[in-house]
């Protein structure tokens, strides 16, 4: 298969697993997750652990990367946001409290990559999953597992939301709190599971990014903003936001440097940061509800009445 | 033999120039957040904005006046032997030291201040969310540039700054000691100066302003107040501010490499030593940067004592005991150690004596029908 294609496929998956739970917080708690790239970086460092310490492919530990990262989203909505919310804090004081679960994790993972290396003798920096991933009919497994697992997390969260009765209630909470716990749904455990599902989805993209992108202590920061992005093109307030986000944000953050590259300045390579950036702040401008907030009907609508 | 109070003298000069960046960023972190209420989460731009500078500017000015292009590439292999050439040239001549660390302060200001008119441009648009979410990504763009080009400061292999001091060994056959502490003298030099302009800018005019756009934005517009105008204005000045805090850092160790300024170490620490120390602020702030920076060279300096009882690097310790201290903060002293004074337009004797004289005219207040009920609620509001 060809790496381009591969590559494209594997960074839209990420984005899509992690802006998914990134948009998921937003609808609820209404607070942007800075710690999100934590999660990641947790997930990643699960599969570090499996390939290095317990000689197993990465893909293996993807359960327990999703409970790491699903034990981390938990108990930083209950042990710091919901006292905070409760207190009746502000949105930056919420900011902030997020940033208390980056900073934390900083060190942590620090500690877990210094461990590994102490204790087993092994490298946990620089660390990618190439040499785990084999391939089936010339398709790589990790290309294969991304597609089947966004696949599955979209259609199961368009099922959970429209045909079960605690996705009704969900979006009821998402759509006003207030009316929504009138009724007798409760508010809390519908963001504590957002909360779970948010974590959990960045622990497994954390596994697929050491397909994609070499594995250090901080290299899950620089990923963050690919992640707002998808989330902020997608639109925040839509939960299926990030999907298209995401899909435009992964193909061109690496399609676009590639072009710039095949006519002649190879240097692009390295700036595939900027592309993110630079469709973040046009959303912002143009169309900051995002693509899901465009009202497609009405545009429609408009353009055959001009004809 | 080295004593205990050498230690100590050396632990001192150490910690002095991390001290005084650090206060800078977080005080001119303060003016955003503190008193006018921007959540900037993007500090890292004109922090490694104003380190750059500081980087290529000096060096680059002495490569093209002295024409020492015959020496081969700036960046690259030959950058030590450049450097060593411009240092040789600046040992003897003081003026031109002089002049080039002014010259690199104020371009490292004034580059600062378009930075911070750069990320004003989101902040005038956008809540406050999004505006987290669009500076912190913007952060990023100038490690990006200098990671991966060699232009401003090298790429992946950084590059010296000439020292510009040198002259004081070269021409006054200064001590290499004491130069030392003529460097910490300008720094804390330029922290005390930060400092004393904060403060000022607080407390004029132009700080009721501030704060009375954090409370109402919609009431400053009332009266007349340009938000746009002041928010640009303040982002712009606390970049400037900003990059010097990047300055320091750089000429401190006489080197810059673009990994040195990261999200965490440029953006959240700052917060946290504002939000701890006190936001709106400034004493607290300062108090707050200082305690930081202390807890962090403390378990430096003592790691290889922890060493052997830990499988791991104990500085990671530091990062997990500061995010502690900023939830605790959160939770039981959300105005950070040293809290906002009440803003007074009067003189507090003035202001004790018309409550006074409202309190003897009492009753004849209240045969007039008036209300007590909104003098109660100007007290609760710190008017009074």
């Amino acid at each position: 298969m060809d790496p381009l294609t591969a590559a494209v496929i594997v960074v839209s998956g990420i984005t899509i697993l992690s802006s998914l739970g990134l948009t998921l917080t937003y609808l609820t708690t209404k607070v942007p997750n800075f710690a999100h790239s934590s999660f990641i970086a947790v997930g990643a460092y699960m599969g570090v652990y499996a390939q290095q310490v317990a000689k197993v492919n990465p893909l293996l530990y993807l359960p327990y990367a999703f409970l790491a990262g699903a034990a981390i989203g938990f108990l930083q909505y209950k042990i710091l946001l919901k006292p905070l919310i409760d207190k009746g804090a502000n949105i930056v004081t919420l900011m902030i409290a997020t940033l208390v679960v980056t900073i934390f994790f900083f060190g942590v993972i620090n500690i877990v990559a210094d461990w590994m290396a102490t204790t087993y003798k092994v490298n946990s920096v620089l660390i990618n999953f190439k040499n785990s991933d084999f391939t089936i009919y010339d398709i790589p497994i990790s290309v294969i597992s991304v597609l089947i697992f966004v696949v599955l997390v979209s259609i199961s969260l368009y099922y959970l939301l429209n045909k079960t009765k605690f996705g009704i209630a969900m979006r009821a909470a998402i759509e006003n709190p207030s009316l929504a716990s009138v009724v007798g749904i409760n508010i809390d455990r519908v963001y504590t599971f957002s909360w779970i599902l948010s974590g959990g989805l960045a622990g497994i993209a954390g596994v697929f990014f050491g397909f994609q992108y070499t594995i250090s202590t901080n290299s899950a920061d620089f990923f963050l903003p690919y992640v707002f992005a998808s989330s902020i093109l997608g639109g925040l307030g839509n939960i299926y936001g990030p999907i298209p986000g995401g899909i435009i944000i992964g193909t061109s953050s690496i399609v676009i440097p590639y072009a710039i590259a095949q006519l002649g300045y190879p240097i692009a390579l390295n700036f595939a940061l900027f592309v993110p950036l630079a469709i973040m702040a046009a959303t912002l401008l143009i169309i900051p509800q995002g693509i899901t907030g465009i009202n497609f009907r009405k545009l429609f609508v408009r353009k055959l009445k001009v004809q | 033999m080295t004593t205990a109070l050498d230690l100590l003298s050396l632990f001192i000069r150490d910690i002095i120039p991390w001290i005084a960046a650090f206060i800078i960023i977080a005080l001119s972190l303060n003016l955003e957040y503190g008193y006018l209420g921007i959540p900037n989460f993007g500090k890292l731009l004109a922090v490694s904005g104003g380190g750059f500078v500081a980087g290529f500017l000096p060096g680059l000015i002495m490569y093209y006046a002295y024409n020492l292009q015959n020496l081969g590439y700036y960046y690259g292999t030959k950058h030590i032997l450049i450097v060593y050439t411009i240092n040789n040239i600046l040992i003897h001549s003081p003026l031109l030291s002089i002049g080039l660390l002014f010259l690199t302060i104020i371009v490292a200001m004034a580059f600062g201040a378009f930075l911070g008119l750069v990320s004003s441009y989101p902040a005038l648009k956008l809540r406050e969310d999004y505006l987290g979410m669009i500076l912190l990504a913007l952060g990023d763009v100038l490690v990006v540039i200098g990671y991966n080009s060699d232009i401003p400061v090298g790429g992946s292999l950084g590059v010296i700054v000439p020292s510009l001091l040198g002259f004081l060994n070269g021409t006054f056959n200064i001590d290499v000691n004491y130069i030392n502490y003529i460097k910490d003298a300008l720094f804390i030099g330029l922290a005390v100066g930060v400092y004393f302009f904060a403060r000022r800018l607080v407390n004029s005019p132009l700080g009721r302003v501030l704060r009375a756009i954090r409370d109402n934005e919609t009431l400053a517009q009332t009266l007349g107040k340009d938000i746009v105008i002041y928010r640009r204005n303040v982002m712009m000045i606390a970049g400037a501010l900003a990059s010097i805090g990047g300055l320091i850092l750089a000429l401190n160790s006489e080197s810059v490499i673009a990994t040195k300024y990261d999200r965490l170490s440029d953006t959240f620490y700052p917060w946290v030593m504002v939000v701890v120390g006190g936001a709106a602020n400034n004493l607290g702030t300062t108090l707050g940067a200082i305690m930081f920076i202390l807890i962090l060279r403390i378990i430096d300096l003592y790691k290889y004592s922890l060493m052997p009882f830990i499988p791991f690097d104990p500085v990671w310790l530091s990062p997990i005991l500061l995010s502690i201290a900023l939830g605790l903060s959160l939770f039981f002293r959300p105005d950070g150690l040293i809290r906002e004074k009440p803003t007074k337009t009067l003189s507090e004797a003035e202001v004790i004596r018309l409550v006074n004289e409202i309190k003897n005219t009492k009753s004849t207040l209240y045969a007039l029908g008036f209300n007590f009920n909104k003098i109660k609620l100007l007290k609760r509001t710190k008017i009074f």
